[in-house]
């Protein structure tokens, strides 16, 4: 193992059964073999059974972060509980030193009956602190949770939001080498999770981490690595943009076509100008509908979605004070959209003919989609523009030359 | 795996007084529950004697003290078991979402079972100085001869909690079992052959509970060979159980899901 190196996994497979009774079954037969010292990693899979991780390797030093995202079921938190030793692997071996800090559910193993206080000295001695360290922390951890005079009252009086604060506060003092982290920065309110942002950022860079989440934005912004998992395998590992673009097309929905009756058709969406463009370019596509009769005075919509199927950006036409009306028989309508100042990410393009009032003509469903390129990160899709600058005080302005000119001497 | 188990003594401490100050924070009779069991027990039995449904015999010393002392030695089995049975089960998603060594949980709730079992004692106290007992120096032999209790029950505590993680039958069971067991070894009433002797020639819980009763009341221990023999098992029996529930503990949580 390199010197810096703090989790490697080599070739790590688990198997896991669907089925309540043989699950009982083959634990018994687990536990059996484990105690006759008989080897329990077998290759073959005992019937009902099936890979839930499958030849997953990757070595991690301290300052990294590895992002681990994936549909629901993809072995996600179960590679996370192999790393953590709450299971072993049936096949490879995972190896890691140091103290382990998990955040796989915090505040597990709180009683409702103690105080907030009492619960610390608790959790912190399940998650391996020893006594003189808690005394050390006390103060800094109840700061930390926010919780005040509440420390003192049991916790069964607590809201969720002051039960997983605790918690978080807890681990936030841990101090490990080796951190997993699953999903728990999706509680809070918007002021505590910056604080545990801040946290992880500061633990981060003294510890080799796992990340599970379903939030690209925090994996972007949390992750120097990202692993792509489905299904048990690992379908893509590395760059983090990659990764959530590989992801993002895990869920692409397929196209759909929805028209009013069979006497309206779409003949073809053609993409006019590149599927990838940078930031703020532009995308222009035609769009050949059939119409049985005329329409005047129609609405035309083009939305871009994200993977997760929320709305980025949307244009419509009498926003930019276009008239469109539909001749009877084959109308070609040409759109382009400018200064598209997207994330960089994938987005699906669905366009939508609608005849006031509330006429639907056709519903053209992911018929398209485009990649925006570049470095921008950020939270929203859409990113405002503009100008910031920092202006120097007059009193700030005179200090610094009188330093300035004292160094010159 | 000894070694790990004293470098773990304050996690246990933690367990054993987050169960210990939940259990007495909201119970308005607090430790005078651990005196009601005996008393109703012992109550019933000195009537169904008195009244001459049953008839116990001479026991050597007051009733009341042989059948407290006898209860008492007998719940840090009942007891223990019941309690260490369920440590697992009852430990809930920590168990599966956080990895520390999880005997200390049964560790734990065998010390809520001394708990009880130390107030006893100081009813036993009580009543030994009512009716005007006073015991031979012998008497403090007893707390090493309960030893080999605990480390019976914990034995056995280590296989059921495994158990019952995978059949949750195993925590109603052991309630039927102790019960049944409490009348079938003397606990409450001295063995007078037949089927009964019969039986409790092979069941190492009648020394267990007796050969401490007895350091008590006269000083002496009726059968020391075979309070040895068995203590030497369970003492056995403890080590090995322990060995195994190490060995099992994380194809345990593995089972257990993830909930």
């Amino acid at each position: 193992m390199n010197s810096l190196t703090l989790i490697r996994a080599e070739e790590v497979s688990k198997k896991y059964v669907k089925s309540l009774r043989r699950s009982m079954v083959y634990g018994m037969a687990d536990i059996s073999r484990d105690l006759l010292g008989l080897s329990t990693r077998s290759e073959k899979l005992r019937p009902g059974e099936f890979w839930s991780l499958d030849n997953v390797s990757f070595a991690l030093r301290r300052g990294e972060c590895l992002g681990l995202i994936g549909p629901n079921g993809a072995g996600k938190s179960s590679l996370l509980k192999l790393l953590n030793g709450l299971m072993i692997p049936d096949r490879g071996r995972i190896l890691t030193r140091g103290r382990v800090g998990a955040l796989i559910e915090v505040g597990a193993g709180f009683h409702p009956q103690l105080t907030g206080r009492e619960n610390i000295y608790v959790n912190a001695s399940i998650l391996g602190m020893k006594k003189v360290e808690v005394n050390r922390r006390i103060d800094s951890i109840i700061a930390f949770s926010e919780l005040g005079d509440h420390i003192d009252s049991p916790v069964k009086f607590y809201s969720s939001g002051m039960y997983v604060r605790l918690g978080f506060a807890v681990v936030a003092h841990l101090n490990p080498d080796v951190l997993l982290i699953d999903e728990v920065l999706a509680v809070g309110d918007a002021g505590f999770r910056s604080k545990c942002y801040n946290a992880l950022d500061e633990s981060l860079s003294r510890s080799a981490a796992v990340f599970v989440s379903h939030n690209m934005e925090a994996v972007s912004r949390i992750c120097t690595r990202v692993m792509v998992l489905d299904k048990g395998r690992v379908l893509y590992d590395g760059d983090p943009v990659q990764a959530t673009t590989r992801y993002s097309q895990l869920f692409s929905q397929g196209k759909e076509q929805l028209s009013k009756d069979p006497g309206y058709e779409c003949l073809g969406v053609e993409m006019q100008s590149s599927r990838n463009v940078g930031y703020g370019d532009s995308l222009a596509f035609r769009v050949r509908l059939k119409t049985p009769r005329r329409h005047e005075n129609v609405l035309f919509l083009v939305t871009l979605t994200t993977a997760s199927g929320e709305i980025a950006a949307e244009f419509r036409n009498d926003n930019v004070g276009l008239r469109l009306d539909l001749e009877a028989g084959i109308s070609a309508i040409q759109v382009r959209l400018d200064d598209v100042k997207l994330l960089p990410r994938r987005y699906d393009v669905t366009f939508l003919v609608i005849d006031r009032p509330a006429d639907h003509l056709f519903w053209l469903r992911n018929m398209e989609s485009v990649t925006i390129t570049g470095n921008h990160t950020g939270v929203r899709p859409y990113q405002i523009s503009g100008h910031v600058e920092v202006s120097l005080s007059a009193k700030n302005k005179k200090r610094t030359v009188a330093s300035a000119s004292r160094n010159s001497e | 795996m000894i070694r790990g188990a004293c470098s773990q003594r304050e996690l246990t401490w933690r367990l054993f007084m987050r169960d210990f100050r939940a259990r007495y924070s909201q119970a308005f009779l607090g430790f005078l529950w651990a005196f009601i069991l005996p008393l109703v027990v012992v109550g019933t039995f000195l009537f169904l004697n008195r009244s001459g449904v049953l008839t116990i015999g001479d026991v050597g010393v007051p009733y009341a003290v042989y059948a407290i002392l006898g209860i008492s030695v007998w719940q840090i089995f009942a007891a223990g078991l019941v309690r260490c049975g369920n440590a697992i089960v009852a430990g809930g998603s920590m168990v599966v979402k956080i990895n520390f060594p999880k005997d200390t949980l049964v560790f734990a709730a065998m010390g809520q079972a001394l708990v009880d079992f130390i107030v006893r004692m100081l009813m036993v106290g009580v009543l030994m100085a009512v009716y005007g007992l006073v015991p031979k120096w012998e008497a403090l032999l007893f707390l090493p001869a309960i030893l080999p209790m605990i480390l019976f029950s914990l034995g056995l505590g280590f296989i059921f909690s495994l158990a019952n993680v995978v059949f949750r039958d195993i925590s109603h069971m052991l309630t039927i079992l102790t019960t049944f067991l409490m009348f079938a070894t003397p606990v409450l009433y001295p063995s007078r052959g037949g089927l009964f002797a019969a039986f409790n020639r092979y069941n190492p819980l009648d020394v267990l509970v007796n050969a401490p009763r007895e350091l008590v009341v006269s000083g002496t221990i009726q059968h020391p060979v075979r309070f040895a023999v068995v203590s030497l098992m369970a003492v056995l029996l403890f080590l090995l159980t322990w060995r195994i529930f190490h060995l099992a503990e994380v194809r345990m949580a593995e089972r257990m899901g993830t909930r």
